[in-house]
């Protein structure tokens, strides 16, 4: 029984570890014993009985000796079955996600009362039910193993354990003697915690709340509030904009609410229907090239510090006045472009801008106005409340911090002792704060410094609501009992607040809370339901509720300073710092589904990478700046603080300037996120107050030495991407000549069309469409027509019967975030590996977003393409499965037998996709020899080998162990439910009733799953468009996975 | 392999000798019991009177069975006894099963032809047979006479004839 | 004799060998005590073999993890080595099969050891498509044994299954053969020896007694076998190559290999073959019997294989850019330009231009030359099968996933180790078995004995050679 030492015990003995119990239970497995008693006895009938009794037993004890040991069990069975839950059947809550300024009403699927996957929420309207790789990963950090599990209390220089009852009391204590109190927080949407904060500010009148965005947006707000009266952010229609300009706002990746806008903005977008194609043209204003630059059509490369300018510029153009001394010609020349575009398009295009800067933001209010977007595009009586990060505030509370001003500070799940641009200021400040409480469920660089970390559940634990925008009201219920003794910040209030209307008594105190503060909140704004019972009913069971807007106008009015802007700086070089789709600003760098996540653009993950410009030497190769290369370790120094970090080449990064990843550089986030990469937050630039993500005073050293482990899943970055040959002057295909190594003294620089002739992809610009569209059916014809001639017949008239899944992806929604990735790790157990083993190219997923540059070199434009097992009819890996471990269902899945295969990797070699994965260590820690067990950072046990972070694993997709393959099942386990679920209630199975895991968590719905069989299917309809080709379709793998012709609508007289 | 024979039996330094020799007795009507050699002397087996060996025969017997056993095993596994659907190749994808057959069918037939081989010369592992002179492995030719089969003084008569290094007597 | 004596033939046999010398000669490595060569390479060999059982046994215990092929190169010197070893296995059968088919009496001196090195590369080679499963201990699962697990079946349109049954039969068979070639002169070892050695190989001779009816028996069986072998033998790597052949990786997907990859592997086996007989000639004193004449003829054959190798090489360049398929003029300009660029740089200098010195023939008559080349032969041989494998995967269809692959120690160690291996067995081999044909040679004496072929030769011009042995 060693293995009941962890922690799993099968009876109250074995708990107490009763010496006398377990020698017994150690007896159980001799036969000897037995066989004593047996030859007590005589009688020929109990003989034969204890013969067959041996038999079994000796059976029995045979089997469990060659496990070595007793297997621990720790199926629990049910005393009392719940109702709700019947078990193999997933159960779904409607809830919210609510995190560091993201919003999303989610669906958590659970399984026996564990919430394993979060879909969105088909319900909640504005596209709110949109989900994103951050809201698909959420779900891990429930059973992060660096969860704290009590309430903890500063002693000397770290924390001991402590209980609610002890906390409550010296917290208690301390409020009483409070004649500061300031409440430091995140952005709080949800109206009846700033009901409990009020009760707790009635209680301690002193109190002050401050908000604080781990990316500010206070430059927009407050811009906003000089406009408009009112501190938010309008609700933007990407559909409805036929010109989208956007100066460095990464909106479809990172900025306000990406899955909301992402969704709108291909809604504008969509080609597959020739006759009525139309496309909106998106600008982007950047230097660094952000997922929303690689989605844009024309990208204009300006400075960070000439963002300024260039808004100054437009501004100009469009209203008129302002002064735009210091901006690049050419990119005055495109903005001159933009605006005329703009004029054509008033009232039908859009402006963003993620500056920072209070007068650049009036100015883009100016320019929205003056084209009459606002009330059309952009909706500031419905606005958006997920940021209200007040930086003025926040640097108040700091200089009161410092001057002793504050005596007790509540710090409510925020950490500027990491992200804020005045990190340290912040920590001192701290030292001279009496009494710090902070709300949070695990240690982080803030909380380490409070005197009580009052341990918080995680929203999947906890009851709670959220008002994202002003007409809607969404609930937060928990999923599972919290698994450790938390509490939640709101109901830690009340308590210290002694508030009437909250009794700790209760079994669910802060659930009556909830439902009272509903009573006449949401409740009194709605008139659909008479009852509150049955209204709450119904909230709970859609998630969110739809209520009358409350807030007043919005009327547009001038004013403030329009002449703050930022001062174009002359330095020849400058560095942006940037949110990535994983990492925010730090927040989920606990978690290694995001962290294992590549970056979309640059495909790193397991770290920042300093993203350098790159050009083409003109001959054969790609040179980086400074000559570095993918992968080597420089010395970057800001403002003198010097950092050395590995760089990666960057495409369409501006020459003059580079680029790194906010988010990264932890110093306490658990085993996962701690020390990985650089922390870059304390050189943000501080203007005014106002933290601005660049700096001009930059050097990049060259390069010191290779990093050994260079964790980019992509080497190959370019799909026939031109530059100019130096030899000829003709412009040529500049990566096919860099696959030349060694020419051999010939002078050969790659034969042209190595790449652009593949069949893998087709892009085309919006006004040749019609053109593409003809070489692409042509093209088609000819492949199909090769096929034709093969000598095998097929299973084409089996495939005819019953279902034939396929699916479509279409490339001109995909915009590359990588949801769906992070789904498919969920859905279907995907391992984590770690950066060693992404750098040795190990990684795992499933599903893989490749992305191509193509177009001109220095300003490319790109093209994300999902790729996952295309399920051929015509498998190559089937063919050369030695043991008939892959094979082909007559439903025209490629079905992989994980205990059949002996890991030969022919069918991975075979595959033309590169789809299929090898499990090269025991990565889920499955396997019967410990020593291959990847230890991912240094953890005591291996990611995924602890009992906790297995609650997350989908008990309906196998683990697999070492030295098999794996790959995509076209989430098999859901078609099985469907069918079932159709079969039972006697029907046939509906179109769409089957979705995958990476088609629900696509923001822009790219992806499609169903029946090729049914005609009226909403995949075949797809599959109609003439933009649909099949990848390397003239290899006659006949695979079941259609794509689109990606088109761009870039103004090609940007390039002149 | 008869046992307990009382063999007469001459020892010769050279392979041509030896021909000649087994001519020599042929023409005088000596019945030769068996010749032994350390290597095969060709020409011999007609003298002899041995008639050729019909181990093709059964090689190609086993061959053709190993044939049959790959074909028909491979048909009957993917048509009917679990057809499974590989690459889109039908379930009974006889061109992929060539390589096997041709394979079976050498293994059939060599390993056959050895066992046999082996069975009919009475050799194999472990088994011991009485051999007249240790030199006949390494360059004695020997021919042997059964004592009961001739007569003794005409067979010494014929081996000082015909040039035998040395003559002995030996039961085996 | 009845074979037509050529009087214008170099003896085979050199040194007025008489039967007995050549028993004597032949049969006393097995006798004496092994030479200080011989131990030096013994060690030296045991400890690769050590090498080898070290490597094998982490990969297994740790994973493939421990080698560095990635999601796109899924193999790597794995496979490399398992084809250069098959390839390496075919000389043996070759030269003791189609050369006794052809009636090519300078076989003798070098079939038997030929043979053994057949075995012994086969066993190697046998060692890598075990090596490399994710999950060993389940290997028996691609053997179509009746179980109850439906009954489930293993594919038999796998490649990788044709391998399984071509290299097992192709190992049986050479081994039957070989044996059956040892047992008459094992019998020549048991009458020479005394006590326990005698019982030895009392066993191992099974019996023999020289008999003629064994005799006839034996020759027809060994005719029949070497019918058999010979077919197999070129359908052995035919299979290997199919591997390769059937699948749809551009670089890959080539219907020149099955005849590229047999006359590679001829070309590959007759280079290891005259590494190894270089050396056995000088330790064991068997100069008279594997004699210039030897090393020559097989020199030409490796001319002929080497030039056949590269006329496959230029035909796959041309098809390449014939075929108009972007794939496929990719994956060829890849290997000749890409980052692989130095092994199929290697492989064209080793397999092509190298062996063209033996066009002079004093050059092919040149121990030293010989003895350089057939290692740098085989060194190319090995650069071939790595650019085929991993130069071609590496760089496939999706951009995306190209990636590099370089080994790590364990794979080097695993192939030194194979080295070792295989040593080891042949070093064993050399001392406990008549390294040259005793019985045959003794049947070629009186044909190829210089005091016969002098003999006959008198009235002739002695010094006027025919270019090929018919």
């Amino acid at each position: 029984m060693k293995k009941a030492t962890n922690n799993i015990w099968v009876g109250e003995k074995d708990l107490t570890r009763d010496e006398q119990f377990i020698q017994d239970s150690q007896k159980e497995l001799s036969l000897e014993e037995t066989m004593v008693s047996d030859s007590a006895n005589e009688s020929l009938r109990s003989n034969r009985r204890d013969f067959l009794r041996f038999l079994g037993f000796g059976l029995g004890a045979a089997t469990i000796a060659a496990g070595c040991d007793t297997p621990v069990k720790r199926a629990i069975p049910y005393v009392v079955k719940p109702d709700s839950i019947i078990p193999g059947v997933a159960t779904y809550y409607a809830s919210s996600y609510v995190n560091g300024g993201d919003y999303a009403s989610i669906l958590v699927k659970t399984r026996e009362g564990r919430p394993i996957k979060i879909e969105g929420n088909d319900l909640a309207p504005d596209g709110l039910g949109k989900t994103s790789a951050r809201v698909q990963a959420s779900v891990l950090s429930l059973y992060d193993v660096n969860r704290l599990r009590t309430p903890m209390a500063k002693s000397g220089d770290g924390f001991v354990a402590t209980n609610w009852s002890e906390l409550d009391k010296n917290v208690g204590e301390a409020l009483k003697t409070a004649s500061n109190v300031r409440i430091l927080s995140q952005t709080i949407i949800s109206p009846t915690s700033m009901k409990a904060i009020g009760e707790f500010a009635i209680k301690y009148p002193s109190t002050k709340v401050v908000t604080l965005d781990p990316v500010s947006y206070s430059g927009l707000l407050d811009a906003n509030e000089t406009n408009f009266g009112k501190r938010a952010i309008p609700s933007y229609h990407f559909d409805k904009a036929d010109v989208i300009v956007s100066f460095n706002a990464d909106f479809l990746g990172t900025w306000v609410n990406p899955t909301q806008f992402a969704g709108d903005y291909v809604k504008n977008r969509n080609v597959s229907d020739l006759s009525k194609a139309k496309m909106s043209r998106h600008f982007q204003v950047e230097s660094h090239m952000s997922l929303t630059g690689s989605n844009a059509d024309n990208r204009i490369l300006v400075k960070p510090s000439e963002q300024g300018v260039a808004i100054a510029y437009l501004y100009s153009q469009i209203v008129g006045g302002g002064s735009s001394a210091g901006l690049n010609d050419k990119a005055k020349a495109g903005l001159s472009k933009v605006a005329t575009q703009l004029k054509a398009a008033s009232g039908k295009s859009i402006v963003v801008s993620a500056s920072n800067n209070v007068s650049e933001q009036l100015m883009v209010n100016a320019i929205n106005n003056a084209l009459g977007n606002y009330g059309s595009t952009m909706d500031m009586s419905n606005a958006l409340y997920t940021r209200q990060g007040n930086e003025r505030e926040f640097n108040k509370l700091v200089e009161d911090m410092n001057a002793g001003q504050v005596d007790f500070l509540i710090i409510n799940d925020i950490n500027p002792a990491y992200f804020s641009s005045m990190s340290d200021k912040f920590a001192q400040g701290l030292t001279k704060v009496k009494t710090k409480v902070a709300f949070g469920m695990a240690m982080d660089e803030t909380n380490n410094q409070a005197d009580y970390v009052a341990v918080t559940p995680h929203f999947l634990e906890s009851w709670g609501d959220a008002m994202p925008s002003d007409t809607v009201v969404s609930v937060i219920q928990p999923t599972i009992s919290p698994l450790f003794e938390s509490r939640q910040m709101e109901a830690s209030l009340l308590h210290w607040a002694e508030s009437a209307n909250y009794d700790p008594k209760a079994e669910q105190p802060y659930f009556d809370y909830l439902k009272y503060s509903w009573k006449d909140g949401a409740f009194a704004n709605q008139n659909s339901f008479a009852s509150f019972s049955s209204f709450w009913n119904d909230a709970l069971h859609n998630g969110i509720v739809s209520v009358a807007n409350q807030s007043a106008g919005n009327a547009y009015a001038d004013g403030g300073s329009l002449t703050e802007i930022t001062k174009p700086s002359s330095t020849d070089m400058e560095i942006s710092f940037f949110e990535t789709v994983n990492m925010g600003n730090g927040q989920f760098a606990g978690n290694p589904w995001l962290m294992e996540m590549p970056s979309p653009v640059d495909r790193t993950s397991w770290g920042n990478y300093l993203a350098v410009p790159v050009s083409f030497n003109g001959v054969s190769k790609m040179v980086g700046y400074n000559d570095l290369t993918d992968g080597d370790i420089v010395t970057l120094t800001i403002e003198g603080v010097e950092y050395t970090l590995p760089v990666v080449q960057q495409f369409g990064q501006m020459p003059g300037t580079v680029g790194l990843a906010l988010g990264y550089g932890r110093t306490m986030a658990g085993g996962t996120g701690t020390n990985i990469g650089v922390n870059i937050n304390n050189v943000v630039k501080n203007n005014g107050g106002y933290a601005n993500y660049y700096n001009d005073n930059v050097t990049v050293s060259n390069a010191l030495s290779k990093e050994k482990e260079f964790s980019c899943v992509q080497y190959h970055h370019t799909y026939g991407v031109t530059a100019e040959d130096t030899a000829t002057g003709k412009v040529i295909n500049a990566d096919e000549a860099a696959t030349v190594f060694f020419d051999y003294f010939t002078g050969v620089t790659g034969f042209q069309g190595a790449l652009t002739d593949r069949s893998v992809v087709y892009t085309t610009n919006f006004k040749d469409i019609k053109e593409e569209v003809k070489d692409l059916t042509k093209k088609r014809e000819t492949a199909q027509f090769l096929n034709s001639k093969q000598i095998y017949r097929g299973h084409d008239e089996l495939y005819k019967n019953g279902h034939h899944w396929g699916m479509y992806v279409d490339l001109n929604a995909c915009i590359g975030c990588g949801a769906c990735t992070v789904a498919c790790m969920a859905e279907n157990n995907v391992p984590v590996v770690g950066k060693k083993e992404v750098s040795r190219h190990h990684e795992m997923t499933w599903l893989r977003i490749d992305r191509y540059y193509y177009g001109d070199v220095t300003n490319p434009n790109v093209v994300y393409q999902p790729m996952m097992c295309q399920h051929c009819d015509n498998a190559p890996c089937e063919n050369v499965c030695p043991v008939n471990a892959t094979n082909h269902s007559s439903e025209g899945l490629n079905q992989m037998t994980y205990n059949r295969c002996i890991g030969t990797r022919y069918c991975a070699n075979n595959c033309p996709f590169k789809v299929r994965r090898f499990n090269w260590f025991d990565y889920t820690t499955a396997d019967i020899f410990l020593a291959n067990q990847v230890n991912i950072a240094d953890e005591e046990i291996p990611f995924g080998a602890d009992n906790l972070t297995r609650m997350v694993l989908n008990p309906d997709v196998t683990v697999r162990t070492r030295g098999v393959i794996e790959k995509c099942s076209f989430c098999v386990q859901r078609i099985q439910e469907g069918k079932l679920t159709a079969k039972t209630e006697g029907r046939q199975l509906k179109d769409g009733e089957i979705k995958t895991a990476c088609q629900t968590s696509c923001p822009t719905e790219a992806i499609t799953f169903g029946d090729l069989n049914n005609e009226s299917s909403v995949l075949n309809k797809k599959i109609e468009s003439p933009l649909t080709f099949i990848a390397l379709e003239e290899v006659n793998v006949r695979s079941s996975v259609n794509y689109t012709l990606k088109v761009n609508n870039r103004d090609e007289s940007f390039d002149a | 392999m008869s046992h307990n024979k009382n063999l007469v039996y001459g020892l010769y330094d050279d392979e041509e000798i030896l021909l000649k020799a087994v001519k020599q007795a042929n023409s005088d009507h000596l019945d030769i019991d068996d010749v032994y050699s350390p290597f095969p002397v060709h020409g011999l087996d007609p003298l002899l009177g041995l008639a050729e060996s019909r181990l093709h025969i059964a090689g190609f017997v086993y061959g053709m069975l190993g044939t049959l056993t790959a074909f028909l095993g491979m048909s009957w596994i993917f048509t009917k006894d679990w057809p499974v659907i590989f690459g889109g190749k039908p379930y009974w994808s006889v061109p992929a099963f060539i390589p096997i057959v041709f394979e079976l069918t050498v293994l059939f037939a060599c390993v056959g032809m050895v066992i046999t081989f082996y069975i009919v010369c009475g050799l194999g592992p472990g088994v011991t047979n009485d051999y007249l002179d240790p030199r006949i492995t390494d360059d004695k030719f020997c021919i042997a006479f059964d004592k009961s089969k001739v007569d003794v003084s005409k067979v010494e008569a014929f081996f000082q004839s015909t040039g035998a290094s040395e003559v002995s007597h030996k039961s085996i | 004799m009845s074979a037509i004596i050529s009087p214008i033939r170099e003896p085979l046999i050199t040194g007025n060998k008489t039967y007995h010398q050549i028993t004597e000669d032949l049969v006393s490595p097995t006798e004496e005590m092994p030479p200080l060569g011989w131990v030096i390479g013994f060690i030296l060999s045991v400890m690769g073999l050590g090498v080898f059982v070290f490597t094998v046994l982490w990969t297994i215990y740790q994973g493939i993890g421990t080698w560095n092929l990635n999601r796109t190169v899924g193999w790597g010197w794995d496979i490399t080595n398992f084809v250069w070893w098959v390839g390496i296995g075919h000389a043996g059968t070759l030269i003791s099969a189609i050369l006794l088919i052809f009636r090519q009496k300078w076989r003798t001196g070098v079939n038997r050891a030929a043979e053994a090195m057949t075995i012994f590369a086969v066993i190697c080679a046998g060692q890598f498509p075990l090596i490399h499963m994710g999950r060993i201990w389940l290997g028996f699962f691609i053997f179509p044994y009746v179980n109850t697990r439906g009954p489930l079946w293993p594919n038999f349109n796998s490649p990788l299954l044709w391998d399984v049954f071509a290299i097992s039969t192709y190992f049986t068979v050479s081994l039957l053969f070989w044996y059956t070639g040892l047992v008459p002169d094992f019998a020549t070892v048991r009458d020479r020896a005394t006590g326990f050695r005698k019982k030895i190989y009392n066993f191992l001779s099974f019996g023999w007694t020289g008999s003629a009816k064994h005799w006839q028996r034996w020759e027809s069986l060994s005719l029949i076998l070497a019918g058999l072998a010979t077919p197999l033998v070129l359908s052995v790597h035919t299979i290997v190559s199919f591997d390769f052949a059937t699948s749809v990786i551009p670089g890959w997907h080539t219907t020149i290999f099955p005849p590229y990859f047999v006359a590679g592997a001829i070309f590959s086996g007759f280079a290891m073959v005259l590494t190894l007989m270089l050396v056995t000639r000088k330790l064991l004193h068997l100069e008279d019997y594997i004699t210039i004449e030897h090393i020559e003829s097989m020199n030409k054959v490796i001319l002929l294989t080497g030039t056949i190798v590269g006329v496959a090489y230029l035909t796959e360049l041309f098809i390449a850019w014939y075929s108009g398929y972007v794939y496929e003029q990719f994956a060829f300009f890849n290997r000749a330009l890409g980052p692989y660029w130095w092994a199929y740089f290697g492989m064209m200098f080793c397999n092509v231009v190298s062996p063209q010195l033996f066009w002079k023939k004093s050059w092919r008559r040149n121990i030293w030359l010989t003895f350089f080349l057939s290692i740098i032969i085989n060194i190319g041989m090995w650069f071939e099968r790595f650019v085929i494998i991993a130069t071609t995967l590496a760089r496939d269809y999706l951009p995306s996933s190209w990636s590099y692959y370089s080994p790590t120690w364990v794979e080097i160690g695993i192939f030194i180790g194979s080295l070792g291996l295989f040593f080891t067995c042949y070093l064993i081999f050399s001392r406990v078995a008549p390294v040259v044909a005793i019985a045959e040679i003794k049947a070629i004496l009186k044909y190829g004995g210089n005091q016969y072929v002098e003999k006959a030769g008198q009235g002739h011009d002695s010094h006027s050679h025919s270019e090929d042995a018919h």
